[in-house]
């Protein structure tokens, strides 16, 4: 709140990447991440923070997503933001799961509870539209039952298959 | 300080590395910290689930050890073959836990035969104590002649802090010798009782209990509602329920919700001693016979009262308890009584947010205007005005000095004169 209500100048933070890029977002809209908004709180505003723990590209759709999460401005969110945001939410994790399993642990990382409640979600759409087979492939899971174990486990389960 | 932090965070992400061991490299969902797969876990169903647990050997640890569990009959009513595998494989799934932590423990479900599932029922319900469960939302139809007994473990469970009960009308029994002990949230819902003291064997052992919901708890005349710990009271009480006598005494009770209903027969009464109360909530019918006690601490009052009759007996004691609050929501039909009962004498100085509440009613006649400037007139500070309206779901509001009180009684006008 106390950030909104100075000048038209909005102040600015510098996030580093683990492979050293740097990103400068507002602070109003890094402080989406609760990780980010307690070093600012801890005096950290004036270095560049690092973000050992993502790389570039990751860093660069997390910022995306704290730009369009800042809170607004102007008072509270209107019910036709809100519809806006969801539909940008469903595209912005609509990405290969590669980088939507790099976004769920960015989302960790940070503890943006929004962004990670949206990509654990996706994943678990993903999950529930797939077979077990194309799950495993898919994510590249090794299957470690032997065929008679994974036989055995199935009958247990027939009432899950239609 | 702060790389310690990040340091500390990756050294936590980090602990996930050893389950790496089953899969490969490129395996990042595998990878992903506990938490998090369970996460991703409880957006499922209990069948997604289950053909998750024979993805991998890590993914059934993962399945079995999900911290929040909801077992839910719907999809296999009126399939006796799916049904009978899926209550086994619950069963099975319940066994494999083996005491593991469960945080919530969810069942939604209708037993047909009480007599065969019983056992079953208790079984899980056994287990999740194990687990140490603490939250527990059971939302059963039980057919007659079924009755719920609810289970001494689940009374002397030492981590259960939630527990919402919601049985259809069904009944519900507890054992003659005690209570819950470590509750702190307790909230019944259509539940039958056959036992006239229900509520004090329940409160008297519940020394932690902070929050109670009773909704349509039916079979008992009097409620009395004692409890040194309470700070939340919820009573729903409707015509076809046979409450005659509700008394709440409660030190700390901050907030009390009470909608009563009942069949115009008289005798009914409400007895209150809640010194600290800051908020009350009243809709319904209004009993004959009203002692309200200290009401001091006062500061917010809901009223959407139905059919208050101008000789009301209770009227000047309510007015008085109006006194120090400082927000005020109404329906126009309650404003009216106590209008017309001449109520609204009394100054209420320190009222800052009147919310007028027009949704259920259609005429908006000079008397509400009336008792609208005769409630604000000894209000000394900028008064916000809120209207709400039946046609539009937004809400109106305008903020106006009380003190120029003819040109309030215009906007008021205006704000009514929309096209409905």
């Amino acid at each position: 709140m106390s950030s909104t209500l100075c000048c038209s100048f909005a102040k600015n933070v510098t996030l580093r990447s683990s492979d050293g890029q740097t990103f400068e977002v507002e602070e109003a809209a890094a402080q989406v991440s609760q990780t980010i908004k307690r070093m600012i709180e801890d005096g950290c505003t004036g270095s560049v923070i690092p973000v050992p723990n993502l790389t570039g590209p990751v860093l660069a759709l997390v910022i995306e997503y704290f730009k369009k999460h800042s809170p607004p401005s102007d008072g509270c969110p209107t019910a036709l933001l809100e519809m806006e945001i969801k539909d940008w939410d469903a595209k912005f994790v609509a990405v290969d799961n590669d980088t939507l399993l790099d976004l769920t642990l960015a989302a960790h990382y940070l503890e943006i509870q929004g962004l990670l409640d949206l990509t654990c979600h996706r994943v678990a759409d993903i999950l529930n539209d797939n077979s077990v087979e194309k799950i495993r492939e898919i994510f590249h899971i090794k299957n470690d039952f032997t065929p008679e174990e994974e036989a055995e486990e199935r009958s247990k389960i027939q009432w899950a298959f239609e | 300080m702060i790389m310690e932090k990040l340091l500390k965070l990756e050294a936590s992400s980090s602990l996930s590395q050893s389950k790496g061991r089953f899969v490969e490299n490129s395996d990042k969902i595998s990878n992903l910290p506990t938490h998090i797969a369970h996460h991703i876990l409880s957006f499922l169903m209990m069948e997604d689930i289950a053909q998750l647990s024979i993805v991998s050997k890590l993914w059934q640890a993962l399945c079995i050890s999900i911290p929040s569990l909801t077992v839910d009959d719907m999809r296999y009513r009126g399939k006796d073959y799916k049904l009978i595998h899926f209550k086994n494989f619950l069963d099975r799934l319940m066994l494999r836990r083996n005491g593991m932590k469960m945080v919530q423990f969810c069942v939604r479900w209708t037993f047909l035969e009480w007599h065969f599932d019983e056992y079953r029922f208790l079984t899980w319900l056994h287990n999740a104590v194990r687990c140490n469960v603490e939250v527990l939302y059971l939302d059963l139809c039980i057919f007659l002649p079924g009755a719920l007994k609810m289970p001494l473990c689940v009374l002397h469970c030492e981590s259960l802090r939630f527990l919402a009960m919601s049985l259809h009308g069904g009944v519900l029994q507890l054992p003659s010798s005690s209570g819950f002990t470590k509750l702190q949230s307790l909230s019944l819902t259509r539940v039958r009782v056959l036992d006239e003291l229900f509520v004090e064997r329940v409160l008297s052992s519940c020394n932690s209990l902070d929050k109670l919901c009773l909704d349509a708890v039916n079979g008992i005349n009097d409620i009395n509602i004692r409890s040194s710990s309470l700070k939340y009271l919820e009573i729903k009480s409707y015509e076809h329920d046979d409450l005659f006598h509700l008394n709440v005494f409660g030190e700390l009770l901050e907030e009390l919700i009470i909608h009563w209903k009942f069949t115009p027969s008289g005798g009914r009464s409400l007895e209150m001693a809640t010194p600290l109360l800051k908020c009350f909530t009243w809709g319904g019918f209004a009993p004959d016979n009203c002692l309200f006690g200290n009401l001091n601490c006062l500061r917010y009052c809901a009223l959407s009262l139905e059919q208050l009759s101008s000789s009301w007996p209770p009227y000047l004691e309510f007015s008085h308890i109006l006194e120090p609050i400082e927000e005020l929501v109404i329906h126009a039909q309650c404003l009216k009584a106590l209008f017309k009962s001449d109520m609204l004498q009394i100054p209420l100085k320190h009222l800052h947010t009147l919310r007028l509440n027009l949704s259920s009613s259609d005429s908006v006649d000079g008397d509400v205007y009336k008792a609208i400037v005769l409630l604000t007139k000894g209000v000394a500070n900028v008064l916000g005005l809120f209207i709400d309206v039946k046609p539009s779901p937004r809400k109106r509001c305008v903020r106006v000095p009380v003190s120029l009180s003819s040109s309030f009684i215009e906007v008021l006008n205006k704000q009514s004169r929309r096209p409905k």
